[in-house]
């Protein structure tokens, strides 16, 4: 569901004053007290010895459900209506969604249903006697370890020119099929689409790619050639590569 | 069980989640001429007729003020007939969901015929919620109502 962004895009959400700017000029009296005592301020609250971080503070929870509180913004009602009004389109049957992503200049997608998370690259920390390869290492992932694997060995693309783009697009795409799970760093994710199993095509003749192997075939996405992985395939082996 | 949490006042409710078809913004409804009471009008819910029923409205005889937290649970019922209807609560703070554990609804429960607590009251962090019963939602003349405008 569309998110409401009129008051991030009115300036700063929470100001320093810790009132809410609302659409039209008008003022919610939302103590930010998370700015000023909590840990964005001087950590001098009291509630942090039992809560630890204001994110598991109901007073931060219910300061972010009262940004709710407010009236319905022009135009809002009407756009909802009609959205609402019209009927849903029914799923054509034979077609996946995915998660596409690229690894320096290359797009792949995974299928959404192996893919448990994206989340923030985050240090990943070398298992001794495998400092080069396909396994990276293991990173904490919410609190359990998550082996890491390097797609750009496991597709053979070491010989591409590293991304230099912004390293604020890098993540960690958390997997898992079958009961195995790994974490791929990526260098961007573009977000999910759906794709038509019918418009999934192998590779011309004689320009076979690496991750071929691992791979449902190429699809169409924008101006790009991404290849869709198969679980299937490209899971097991990344197991044997574990051994 | 699962229940959508909703306000009408200062009193919250619970709905249980299995009743629940999908939870839309406030868009637009119609008024429906000589409506009983609490029912706020129709609207346009993926192609069909949906009658929308004011919570606030029918729980406390006030209606619902409109922000960006009201919303219009969309849930699903039957008629007598056996026919699925489809009702829109229009609902005040619908911005929560609650899970309860059956044995601890159960030590307030009272018996009712379809779920052994519905109607009863549980407490969470906040305070007291008040379990809703089918018959509190849709009394008799909105299921009346409701019979006479359902298309199938």
């Amino acid at each position: 569901m569309k998110r409401d962004d009129s008051a991030l895009n009115s300036g700063d959400v929470a100001g320093e004053t810790g009132s809410v700017p609302l659409p039209g000029g008008a003022e919610a009296g939302v103590n930010a007290c998370w700015k000023a005592t909590g840990v964005f301020g001087d950590g001098s609250c009291p509630e942090l010895r039992r809560v630890v971080h204001c994110r598991n503070c109901p007073v931060f929870a219910e300061a972010g459900a009262s940004f709710l509180d407010r009236p319905l913004p022009r135009d809002y009602r009407k756009e909802w209506t009609d959205h609402f009004s019209r009927s849903r389109e029914p799923e054509t049957p034979g077609n996946v969604s995915a998660v596409v992503f690229r690894i320096l200049q290359e797009w792949f997608a995974l299928p959404t249903a192996a893919l448990l998370e994206i989340a923030e690259l985050r240090t990943i920390h070398s298992l001794p006697h495998r400092r080069s390869g396909v396994v990276l290492g293991v990173a904490n992932v919410r609190g359990e370890l998550l082996v890491c694997v390097s797609l750009v060995h496991a597709f053979d693309m070491r010989s591409q020119p590293p991304d230099d783009a912004r390293h604020a697009h890098h993540r960690l795409l958390v997997a898992s099929w079958n009961g195995d799970r790994f974490g791929f760093p990526v260098h961007d994710v573009a977000g999910t689409e759906r794709f038509q199993m019918q418009d999934v095509r192998p590779p011309p003749a004689g320009q076979a790619r690496p991750e071929q192997p691992f791979t449902k075939g190429l699809v169409r996405w924008q101006r790009w050639s991404v290849s869709l992985l198969d679980p299937d395939l490209l899971f097991p082996a990344l197991n044997e590569r574990l051994m | 069980m699962l229940f959508v949490l909703f306000q009408a006042g200062k009193d919250r409710y619970a709905l249980p989640a299995t009743r629940v078809v999908e939870v839309t913004p406030m868009v637009s409804i119609r008024p429906l001429p000589l409506a009983p009471h609490g029912v706020a009008g129709v609207f346009t819910y993926r192609g069909r007729s949906v009658p929308a029923i004011d919570m606030s409205k029918l729980l406390l005889n006030t209606p619902a003020t409109e922000l960006l937290s009201t919303r219009i649970i969309v849930t699903e019922w039957r008629a007598r007939d056996g026919r699925r209807m489809l009702v829109g609560l229009v609902a005040e703070h619908a911005t929560e969901l609650l899970r309860v554990d059956a044995p601890e609804a159960s030590r307030t429960a009272a018996a009712v015929a379809d779920s052994p607590f519905l109607g009863s009251v549980v407490m969470d962090a906040k305070g007291p919620v008040q379990l809703l019963l089918e018959s509190q939602i849709l009394p008799e003349p909105v299921r009346t109502l409701l019979a006479e405008n359902t298309m199938p």
